[in-house]
């Protein structure tokens, strides 16, 4: 028997090409981004260390704040530079709000028309108009609340290396607080809606993950990193243990944890510290019986889409009285320096050495599409064997092999600015 | 009291009014620049033009209104010759925003250029840190002096340095006087032609800026 079934993958950040093969026995799935090179690893080489987080901030419009803050962490370590408690902790909220609105658009514009039986945004609109109306309301919500502390919706401009530029008035908080009030409430119902989705079943043949270890609680900046098999190490140790390698099949590069395949993401990050999280009325308990399943991604941003408002809320909210004041003096010296966080789509790791002038010498970024581009391939082979032998229709398999890449979030874009072609000069 | 009609719309001014207040009276606007009620309406700026039914363009500030006149306020002519206008006061404007105390949005002159696209002047204008609070007091390559305006400042109005993303202000005269406000406040050159390759890239102008700033440094003229 021989079956192909290549398609582009729709709803998702970029282009993506997923292929399917079944020759004989045998399937093989294949993970193909056709997104062209954008060398941001080699554009800031060459370039002062407060330019670059601006620069890397520009890899992806949906998640700039991601990269902008993972970025600074890897300059401030890489220049030891000691922040305050507060900026540490200011830090992190515009991380979750950011984390809360890519969440809420993602499972409402990509994840849900699936499972709504819609192909699209403009279906979904004519199927359900009170859905849509509010996923524009949380989406606008949750931007407001990061415009006033990010300066604005994309690429922050309230952040130097070093610290906050300025202090936010009490006001300002309370404000924010007030918009965080009402995107709960939408939020609520957004989880309500994706928790009780019935999702396709599939077992997790590759259960290996990754994720930043936040020092306390969920989300925090910390330095280190663990994995699924029980292994903690410093960010600093990445390459020991993430080893990249490149297709010839498609732009984007793959990556292995101590060789093997695994995930990262909102799964990876409710597998490993899930029991930190306020139990949402039994909620948790019940999402992370599903975790075994790839599909389960969707249902860990919910309880995540969650926990972000409410807890930015509780922060902001013991923050009241506090203000800013200027970014740290910085002191230009040689220093290698690498940024760990958890990005909207899992682990994002930024990692640059700088010379004594302060310039970058060399950059290294790994994207989470990148580190789980694999595991997709494996978890839709696994799929499409099981739809292939339940006698499943070639429209089918497309589907369902669709909707299991949009649990994923992948975002293209931002995973192909990695290769290095022969003969670069870069080690 | 005499009645004209300004856009079509008849309304009733006194005898010895101007156009502007008929204008004003009937609910429409055009800007105006020199001219400040009761003290001076001497059309020196002339961004007040207005169209008479013949065809004639005649400032409206200072031009009698007259019985039975029709005045249109923003015909294509109007617009093309106020924006000359503007361009040609641009030109001949001595552009200090980063020390001008009409800075930080109060820049009537700003306002205008933004509405017709004329470029020139640069975002220190708009930007609402004065003296020690500007960034290039603190020593940071803030590319305010030599970008365009437009952007409301954003970045400057949360303390974040300018990287240009605008595009160079292009005058020569205002990169000079950017690259003035450089040197004054001892900002490395090298550093600002640096960040300006981040949006402007190959622009020559980034390589103007240096050679400006050889001349002007060495020149002793700063
Ligand atoms: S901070 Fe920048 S934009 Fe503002 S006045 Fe100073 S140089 Fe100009
Ligand atoms: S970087 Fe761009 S948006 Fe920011 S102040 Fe300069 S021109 Fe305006």
């Amino acid at each position: 028997m021989s079956i192909k079934v290549d398609f582009k993958v729709d709803k998702v950040f970029g282009h993506l090409e997923l292929q399917i093969d079944l020759h004989g026995d045998e399937v093989k799935t294949r993970f193909v981004s056709s997104e062209d090179l954008r060398y941001f690893e080699h554009m800031v080489v060459g370039r002062k260390y407060y330019e670059v987080p601006y620069i890397v901030s520009r890899i992806c419009g949906a998640c700039s704040i991601s990269h902008f803050l993972t970025s600074v962490n890897a300059v401030e370590n890489a220049l030891n530079v000691e922040l305050d408690e507060e900026v540490i902790t200011l830090k992190e909220v515009m991380h979750k709000l950011e984390i809360a609105q890519n969440t809420a658009v993602h499972l409402y514009f990509l994840a849900l028309p699936d499972y709504l039986k819609v192909r699209n945004l403009s279906e979904l609109m004519s199927a359900k108009p009170d859905i849509v109306k509010s996923a524009m309301m949380l989406n606008s919500l949750t931007l407001q609340a990061v415009n006033v502390l990010a300066g604005r919706i994309v690429n922050p401009l309230t952040y130097r290396v070093g610290g906050f530029t300025r202090g936010i008035p009490k006001e300002t908080i309370d404000r924010v607080i007030k918009t965080l009030d009402r995107a709960e409430k939408l939020a609520e119902a957004l989880s309500d809606l994706i928790l009780g989705l019935d999702l396709p079943r599939l077992s997790d043949s590759e259960l290996n993950y990754l994720t930043a270890d936040p020092p306390t609680e969920y989300l925090t900046i910390g330095d280190y990193l663990v994995g699924s098999d029980g292994s903690r190490f410093r960010g600093m140790d990445y390459m020991q243990f993430i080893s990249e390698e490149i297709s010839d099949y498609s732009t984007t590069k793959y990556c292995r944890y101590r060789g093997r395949v695994f995930f990262v993401g909102p799964r990876a990050r409710l597998l490993a510290f899930g029991e930190r999280l306020p139990d949402y009325a039994g909620l948790i308990y019940d999402v992370r019986k599903e975790l075994h399943n790839p599909f389960s991604n969707l249902k860990a941003k919910a309880v995540e889409l969650l926990y972000c408002i409410s807890n930015s809320k509780a922060v902001l909210g013991g923050l009241k009285e506090k203000n800013f004041s200027a970014p740290k003096e910085v002191r230009v010296r040689r220093g290698e320096g690498v940024g760990i966080m958890e990005a909207p789509r899992g682990l994002l790791i930024h990692h640059y050495v700088i010379n004594d002038d302060g310039v970058v010498e060399r950059s290294n970024i790994i994207t989470p599409t990148v580190m789980f581009s694999k595991h997709v391939e494996v978890a839709a082979k696994t799929l499409s064997e099981e739809l292939i032998n339940n006698g499943a229709s070639l429209n089918e398999i497309e589907l369902k092999a669709a909707m299991l890449v949009r649990a994923y979030d992948p975002c293209l874009p931002c995973s192909v600015h990695l290769i290095v072609k022969e003969g670069d000069s870069r080690e | 009291m005499v009645k004209l009609y300004i856009n079509n719309k008849e309304v009733q001014v006194e005898a010895a009014s101007t156009l502007l207040d008929a204008i004003v009276r009937a609910g429409f606007k055009v800007p105006t620049l020199c001219y400040l009620k009761d003290m001076f309406n001497e059309a020196t700026c002339r961004v007040c033009i207005v169209e008479l039914s013949g065809g004639r363009l005649v400032p409206s500030c200072s031009y009698p209104a007259s019985e039975g006149l029709r005045v249109l306020t923003d015909s294509e002519r109007v617009l093309k010759y106020r924006r000359a206008i503007v361009e040609m006061i641009l030109a001949s404007h001595k552009i200090k925003c980063q020390s001008c105390s009409m800075k930080g949005g109060y820049c009537q002159l700003l306002k205008l250029s933004k509405e017709f696209g004329v470029e020139g002047i640069p975002v220190c204008a708009e930007c609402p840190l004065y003296g020690s609070e500007c960034l290039l007091n603190l020593g940071i390559a803030c590319l305010g002096p030599v970008t365009i305006a437009g952007c409301d400042a954003i970045c400057t109005k949360e303390r974040s340095p300018c990287i240009g993303c605008r595009g160079p202000a292009s005058p020569d005269d205002v990169l000079e006087e950017g690259i003035k406000t450089f040197i004054k406040y001892k900002i490395n050159i090298d550093e600002v032609v640096g960040i300006s390759e981040l949006f402007w890239g190959s622009n020559p102008l980034t390589q103007t800026i240096r050679k400006l700033f050889t001349n002007l440094h060495e020149g002793g003229r700063v």
